[in-house]
C-alpha cells in the first residue's frame, strides 16, 4: 500500500500530495497491527456477546432494556 | 504620540500647532493590521488612545499602561475556508494557508478509512507529538459513555470507526486562540456510527504548542481514507 498526504492550500487553490516518510509508513504499520487488534478483540467481544444471548434466550435490544 | 486633549473649535486664523495636531488632529482610531504592527508605531503610547487591530477586528484602548480591548464582546462571523470543503484522501489530509483566524471551526463529516477500527485524528499545525491535553467522555458503540482523557496527548480524537465497511466518523472540533501565541484551548465531539469497535468521544481541553495556526490535519492511523470531507471554517 502507498501512503501519502493530500495537502490543499486555501491560498493558492492547489493541491498536492506528498509519500509518507519511512518513519511514517513504520508508524502507519504500527497503527494497522493495533487496529486490527482491535477489530479482532471487538469481533470475539460480539461473539461472547451472542452466545450469551442465545443462552439467555433474549434479543439484544431486550438486553439493553434489562440494563437500562 | 501626543495625549488626547479633548475637542477644540479651530478658530479662522489659529495658528495649527504640533500640539494641536497630536493631541486634537491625531486623536482618532488608528488601524493597524496587528498589535505587532501597533506597538512598532506608536512606542510611546498616552492614556486614551484608541486603535482597530484588523487580525483579530479589535478595538481598544490604552489605559496608561496596556492596551484594552474595548466591550470585551464582539460579533463573531465564521467563513468558510476551504472554500466546498476538501476531500479526505490518503492516509492524511491538511488543509494549509489558514493563517490569521483566531477562532476555528473543523467540521469532519462522514470519514471512514479502508481499515477496520481506524482511529480519526486531527492535528495543528501537523503537530502529533504530546502538545495535547484533553479530557472527557468516550461512548463506545454508542453505549453509556466513561471517563476519557490525558494530559499527555498527541491529537485532536475524533474518535474510533467501528468494524463495518459502511461505518463512518462525523464530528466537530472548536479551536480557540488560533492566532496567537498562547495555548489554544478547544472542544470537540463526535459520532461514530455502527455497532462495533467504535469510539465516539465528547472532549474538552487545550493545545500547547505557541505557533499560531496555519494548518489543519485530518489523518487516520490505519489504512487510507476511503471517505469523508473537511470543512474549515474561521473568524
Amino acid at each position: 500500500m502507498e501512503y501519502f498526504e493530500t495537502i490543499y492550500d486555501v491560498t493558492t487553490g492547489e493541491t498536492t500530495t506528498r509519500p509518507y516518510t519511512d518513519a511514517e509508513v513504520k508508524q502507519m504499520k504500527a497503527g494497522e497491527a493495533a487496529a486490527a487488534i482491535r477489530a479482532e478483540e471487538a469481533a470475539a467481544h460480539d461473539a461472547k456477546k451472542s452466545v450469551l444471548l442465545a443462552k439467555l434466550g433474549i434479543t439484544a435490544e431486550e438486553a439493553a432494556l434489562l440494563l437500562g | 504620540m501626543g495625549a488626547p486633549l479633548g475637542f477644540k473649535t479651530f478658530a479662522t486664523g489659529d495658528v495649527l500647532t504640533a500640539a494641536d495636531t497630536n493631541g486634537y488632529l491625531m486623536q482618532g482610531v488608528w488601524t493597524f493590521a496587528s498589535a505587532a504592527a501597533r506597538d512598532a508605531a506608536v512606542t510611546s503610547p498616552q492614556e486614551g488612545n484608541v486603535c482597530y487591530l484588523k487580525d483579530t477586528d479589535a478595538v481598544m484602548t490604552y489605559s496608561g499602561s496596556a492596551w484594552v480591548a474595548v466591550g470585551g464582546t464582539s460579533t463573531t462571523t465564521y467563513t468558510l475556508i476551504n472554500a466546498g470543503g476538501t476531500a479526505l484522501s490518503g492516509s492524511s489530509t491538511t488543509v494549509s494557508g489558514i493563517s490569521g483566524k483566531n477562532k476555528l471551526f473543523v467540521y469532519v463529516t462522514g470519514m471512514s478509512s479502508t481499515a477496520a477500527s481506524a482511529y480519526c485524528l486531527g492535528g495543528i499545525n501537523n503537530d502529533f507529538t504530546s502538545n495535547y491535553r484533553w479530557f472527557g467522555l468516550t461512548s463506545t458503540n454508542g453505549a453509556g459513555a466513561t471517563g476519557d482523557g490525558t494530559a499527555t496527548g498527541t491529537e485532536l480524537f475524533f474518535g474510533q470507526m467501528g468494524n463495518a465497511a459502511a461505518d463512518t466518523i462525523s464530528g466537530s472540533a472548536f479551536i480557540d486562540g488560533a492566532n496567537n501565541t498562547g495555548i489554544k484551548p478547544f472542544t470537540m465531539a463526535s459520532r461514530a456510527t455502527g455497532t462495533t469497535s467504535n469510539d465516539s468521544p465528547v472532549l474538552q481541553g487545550f493545545y500547547v504548542g505557541t505557533s499560531t495556526v496555519s494548518s489543519i490535519v485530518i489523518k487516520t492511523d490505519a489504512g487510507s481514507f476511503d471517505a469523508g470531507t473537511v470543512y474549515v471554517y474561521g473568524a
